[in-house]
């Protein structure tokens, strides 16, 4: 009697882990670029996909070390998303390039550049080492307006689709919720700063252009006096003139930006520096794409009260 | 100070696969085999002016090169960390080499490496490599290596641009055939460490200890210390002093001052 339990014991748990087995083996594997995407992808993808994030939220995402451990999960992907736009060009390309990995490689039916389609701004007409690190194809920071999210979400999930066509029903659904919710809180976000708008900020680096399009803010100089060099006293003494001369209130900085620059700024203005964050994940409060706007609005609304 | 001649040479010419199947990876040309740590890296990817005593005694001043092929292989293991097998077999380039050269009636040099690489934690990495080599030497006969390098990696995601530390250990062991009947058995080995105290600003310091390979009575010792600064991404000032004792000649000491200007695009380096 016992050894037929043990028996149907041991049938049952094999049965078990086959059942979580074949669950786990038919979950997509999605490594995106950066953790926005990876929301996306969650909300889109719902338990049918594990997506995995390179960098951190609270990381610059010009900068990632391209770890060989990340080599490991492209290698393993069936879906690699990424910002495009030159953006991780100093460490996507050595990853991908080690992936060995067909199936993401760029004109994989898993290569997702979210990119397509955006409305992008500052595209420039000509471009030189001369103007710092400028972006060629376009300023890359469009996740920053929420309603480009619901571009990125319909790339992501064209690319969902295309390596997992049967759940074709479960995306497509998925992405109309995305994009109902993200037209509901936009109305919200955008309400929220109309008493704002046309307010004067600094920012340290050229990354908010989306944000500020979308939100009616007005970024009328940086602390670093090209994209990509760090602040200098001439440049910090010219922000320092236009915030007294303008009563600016707010600097806007990132995580991963030292804030003595801005620091230094605010004691000889009194203006306010804020940190907002650029991607989920940048602390422990901003968990999804949603909370993110909601994060970052409620500091800049704060900060100009 | 030191005067030279000046030319032009192609250091590296190759083609990688980029979808081979069971996670390989093919590279075919003129590449810079995987010798440990240092050997894989331009002179301008590297942190100090010159490559180390070991690199220079038993190799050229800025490593060797093969002409041939590298198959690499993703090894899947129960643990789940990054272990990449790599062989390599071609003809040593032209440069001189103190222990390859390019073989009489085609022999080959071939290079294997297994590199182990773990996130120790989310700002931290450890990195294990074991090298073998063999190839034809000119005495006739063939030169054996093996080798082991150990590199920690220390760098704060939130601020990697602003701060880092690398401690950075490779040695080397070679058994040159040098006649019918003797062999020279002989070693070297560096420890390095580099700390990044700003987004331009880096120290470092460096230990060598390299006898020659085919003379085990020879070695040299150097202690270096470096400053660097890289105004830009296109920029790199660098100052060595350099102090080497050498028990076959006079010790030396050196000031080296190097600048590096970046023109147009660049591919991103390898972690």
């Amino acid at each position: 009697m016992t050894n037929k339990m043990l028996r149907i014991a041991t049938g049952l748990l094999f049965l078990w882990t086959l059942v979580i087995h074949s669950s786990a083996l038919a979950q997509i594997k999605v490594v995106t670029t950066l953790t926005d995407l990876q929301s996306i992808t969650r909300l889109i993808g719902g338990d049918q996909v594990d997506a995995f994030a390179i960098a951190t939220g609270f990381q610059n995402p010009h900068f990632v070390d391209p770890k060989p451990s990340y080599i490991l999960k492209l290698a393993r992907a069936d879906v690699f998303v990424t910002v495009g736009l030159d953006l991780e060009i100093g460490w996507v390309p050595p990853l991908l390039n080690s992936a060995r990995n067909a199936k993401i490689q760029k004109g994989g039916d898993g290569y997702v550049d979210t990119s397509v389609n955006i409305p992008l701004l500052q595209v420039p007409t000509s471009a030189s080492r001369e103007q710092g690190d400028i972006h060629i194809y376009g300023n890359p920071h469009y996740w920053l307006d929420p309603l480009n999210g619901k571009i990125i979400a319909r790339n992501i999930c064209a690319g969902l689709v295309r390596v997992d066509p049967d759940h074709r029903s479960l995306y497509e659904g998925n992405l109309k919720k995305f994009d109902e919710t993200i037209d509901a809180k936009t109305k919200e976000w955008t309400e929220k700063m109309r008493p704002f708008a046309g307010a004067k900020v600094i920012a340290y680096h050229n990354e908010w252009p989306y944000f500020e399009q979308r939100f009616g803010l007005k970024i009328v100089d940086f602390l670093e006096p090209k994209p990509g060099i760090p602040p200098t006293p001439s440049q910090l003494l010219k922000v320092i003139n236009e915030i007294k001369r303008d009563h600016i209130k707010v600097i806007i900085t990132s995580p991963y930006f030292n804030t003595d620059s801005a620091d230094l700024v605010a004691r000889n203005t009194g203006a306010k520096v804020v940190t907002l964050a650029t991607s989920v994940g940048a602390n422990d409060t901003i968990k999804t794409y949603y909370d993110l706007f909601d994060y970052d609005i409620l500091q800049v609304m704060q900060a100009l009260q | 100070m030191t005067t030279g001649e000046i030319g032009s040479d192609l250091e590296i010419a190759t083609l990688t696969s980029l979808t081979l199947p069971y996670q390989l990876q093919l590279t075919l040309g003129k590449f810079k085999p995987v010798i440990g740590k240092i050997n894989i890296l331009h002179p301008h990817a590297f942190s100090f002016v010159d490559f180390p005593k070991l690199t220079a005694n038993y190799f050229d001043s800025e490593g060797m090169a093969l002409e041939g092929a590298s198959l690499s292989w993703l090894v899947p293991n129960p643990y789940d960390f990054y272990q990449e097998l790599t062989i390599e077999a071609g003809r040593v380039g032209a440069e001189p080499n103190a222990s390859l050269v390019r073989g009489e009636n085609s022999q080959l040099s071939y290079v294997g490496h297994l590199k182990n690489f773990f996130d120790v934690s989310q700002n931290s990495t450890l990195e294990f490599g074991i090298t073998g080599l063999n190839g034809p030497n000119h005495f006739g006969y063939s030169t054996t290596m093996g080798g082991l390098d150990l590199t920690y990696k220390w760098k704060p995601v939130q601020y990697n641009v602003l701060q880092s530390f690398t401690w950075q250990n490779e040695l080397l062991l070679s058994s040159m055939r040098i006649s019918g009947a003797a062999v020279a058995k002989t070693h070297g080995a560096y420890s390095l460490a580099e700390y990044q105290f700003a987004q331009r600003w880096f120290v470092g310091g460096r230990y060598d200890y390299s006898q020659y390979p085919d003379d085990a009575n020879r070695r040299d010792i150097a202690e270096t210390a470096l400053l660097r600064f890289q105004p830009t991404e296109f920029q790199i000032v660098a100052l060595e002093f350099q102090h080497t004792e050498r028990n076959y000649d006079r010790s030396t000491n050196q000031v080296i001052l190097r600048f590096i200007f970046g023109i147009g695009t660049h591919a991103a380096h390898q972690y």
